[in-house]
């Protein structure tokens, strides 16, 4: 039920609308704009340097935009002071009160909201619960693992229940199998809590794993916005494609005149390429690169190859558990990866003659 | 490792040898001072003749040693809580924030620890006279201050530099205002800190002598500008018992900190 003051419900919950921060000459962040649905998950994806930090920073208040508005609920938030924001933050560093128990640090965010101390027992009771570290109430944060410490971090962020959670690279301080268990972790938290959190990393996996959208970064923009399978099945450019999964990229030559779809594109040793849609390439341009991942290649008998295959030599291949992946050697000199699943064809061994063939939906071409 | 202690053989003998000596060296000097104040020979013969406590007796009895001691006591009081709330803001100012000739700042507060102690006195002398502040407490303290605060600002700025500013971001994050965030979780992280600057502060004003020397009248004399004075007109075993109970309550500080410091790893 909504109270007659709320803003109508045609808002998004979080609106980042053109935001542009810079440092003297360097820009850190272009322009960014991105609206967040209440309860979602959204990943801000990308190399170190373009802008994701910043974004959330400026979101958490630490830094000022020179232009652009952050809104939650179409109310402007850019004038409140950090400490009346009402958002939860966990840091990349270990940012536990080093002298406060563990108990004391979670309940530091009511103490400040002056909460009277049964309230506080009884919050940082649920709060230790909810990321199960009841026994540890009484330590201090130095006698904690890393990975106790962040997920500490998280419970003293969720305490006062602010609506949204912001996470910088919480995870990259940890071992692998650590990661692997705090994501597990802030996905149950998620999932328990219906908290809004924008989530900054550069580890694409973890991008994967615990997002409902990612916005990938690129140079203090966004370069694509769109779930985990949108980004893997339509990388809007290069740079995507090249962030998330592996992929391959086969420099090649667009020729209009042989037609707009097929037979248009030919691959630098000549061979064309058929059934692939040009609609993503300016007019003039032609110069290109052909993109297809690794798994949607299959790998043939170059004697019974289909037209268009392309020809080339197993110069490597490796066991991937569930798969097998290849590295084959072709006429142009440059290798491509395939990855087929174990089982079913038998393998290919290293030196042996196949033909590579895909799917003509699975290839997508990108200027160059 | 090439030195481990256990592989020097016959050299371990001659280490130990070294060290003793050096700390003898070192301890000498002061335990024949506590012999001499306990000693009953008033032209402090050593080794000393026969036992006595009768040094401190007078020590305590005569009402200049006391004054003196009490006035020390109150300067270096107030030299260590002024030293150490300027030290604070000043490292605030120095590790966090960022402007042009920040490094020339520092040093120039890190300055009255290079120049020559005696220059110094002779410069606040000549100051100190025309502000007449010549024989006065607040010269003393100010003066005082002057040596202290480079000492104070090493040991809380290098306390700040070592404390993450991000775990005061998350003290703001979490509702806490910026000067709160600072009180109730960067202090309180900095403290071993402070209570290095707060200790080197007070023995910086309470065994200063030469810019005391020029500070002082015959109306307020700190403990070792009167030490000093005692030396040059009679020699007295008053002096050693004096300093003893120095040296005994420097140690005790010093053991305090070093249990702080202790307290400080576990924690």
């Amino acid at each position: 039920m909504r109270s007659p003051s709320s803003p109508p419900s045609d808002h998004p919950f979080l609106a980042i609308q053109g935001i542009r921060r810079s440092y003297g000459s360097v820009v850190a962040v272009e322009a960014v704009t991105l609206d967040v649905a209440r309860g979602e998950f959204v990943t801000f994806l990308g190399p170190s340097g373009s802008g994701k930090s910043t974004t959330l920073y400026v979101i958490a208040g630490f830094q000022e935009p020179n232009s652009g508005d952050v809104l939650i609920e179409g109310r402007s938030i850019l004038n409140t002071p950090s400490n009346k924001r009402n958002i939860g933050m966990v840091f990349q560093r270990y940012t536990l009160f080093p002298q406060m128990t563990i108990a004391e640090n979670i309940g530091f965010p009511l103490k400040v909201r002056r909460r009277s101390r049964a309230d506080i027992d009884a919050r940082v009771k649920v709060m230790l619960r909810l990321v199960q570290l009841e026994a540890y109430a009484d330590r201090k944060p130095a006698q904690l693992s890393g990975g106790q410490q962040q997920r500490v971090a998280l419970a003293r962020a969720l305490a006062y229940e602010p609506p949204l959670l912001l996470m910088d690279e919480p995870l990259s301080a940890l071992d692998k199998s650590l990661r692997d268990e705090l994501q597990h972790e802030i996905k149950r938290v998620h999932h328990e809590t219906g908290v809004t959190i924008l989530y900054v990393t550069h580890d694409q996996e973890e991008a994967l794993h615990l997002s409902d959208r990612i916005a990938l970064f690129r140079q203090g923009r966004i370069e694509q916005l769109g779930t985990g399978r949108d980004l893997y099945d339509a990388p809007a450019s290069r740079f995507v494609a090249g962030f998330i999964g592996h992929s391959n990229f086969m420099p090649c030559r667009i020729d209009r005149e042989r037609g707009a779809v097929d037979g248009a594109i030919l691959l630098d040793d000549g061979t064309p390429v058929s059934g692939v849609s040009l609609a993503a390439m300016p007019a003039q341009c032609e110069r290109g690169v052909l993109m297809v991942r690794p798994d949607a290649i299959r790998l043939h008998n170059p004697d019974s190859a289909p037209a268009g295959a392309i020809l080339g030599t197993i110069d490597e291949a490796s066991f991937r558990g569930e798969a097998m992946q290849y590295s084959v050697a072709t006429a142009w000199g440059e290798s491509l990866t395939v990855r087929t699943p174990c089982g079913g064809t038998g393998r290919a061994r290293v030196g042996e003659r196949v033909a590579l063939a895909w799917q003509p939906e699975q290839a997508q071409i990108f200027p160059n | 490792m090439l030195l481990t202690y256990s592989r020097l053989g016959g050299l371990r003998f001659v280490l130990c040898g070294i060290g003793l000596t050096v700390g003898l060296f070192l301890l000498l000097p002061i335990l024949v001072l506590v012999a001499l104040s306990f000693g009953d020979s008033q032209w402090m013969q050593f080794p000393p003749p026969g036992w006595t406590l009768r040094w401190y007796a007078d020590l305590f009895d005569d009402p200049d040693w006391i004054f003196a001691f009490l006035t020390s006591l109150r300067i270096a009081a107030w030299v260590t809580v002024l030293s150490v709330a300027l030290g604070l803001v000043t490292s605030f100012g120095l590790v966090r924030s960022r402007f042009p000739g920040r490094e020339t700042v520092r040093a120039l507060f890190l300055m009255p620890m290079i120049l020559p102690v005696v220059v110094l006195a002779v410069a606040l002398y000549a100051l100190f006279l025309r502000l007449q502040l010549n024989g006065t407490e607040l010269g003393f303290v100010l003066a005082h201050l002057l040596l202290a605060l480079p000492l104070s600002i090493i040991s809380i700025s290098g306390a700040l530099e070592r404390f993450d500013p991000s775990i005061e971001d998350a003290a703001v994050l979490c509702g806490a205002s910026p000067m709160e965030a600072k009180i109730r979780v960067t202090l309180p992280a900095i403290m071993p800190g402070i209570a290095t600057a707060a200790l080197f502060s007070f023995l910086a004003s309470w065994d200063e002598v030469v810019v005391a020397i020029f500070m002082a009248s015959p109306d307020i004399q700190t403990l070792p500008v009167r030490i000093w004075g005692v030396l040059r007109q009679d020699l007295s075993p008053v002096v050693a018992a004096v300093s003893t109970l120095l040296v005994a309550l420097t140690a005790v500080l010093m053991l305090l900190s070093a249990a702080l410091k202790k307290k400080d790893v576990r924690a």
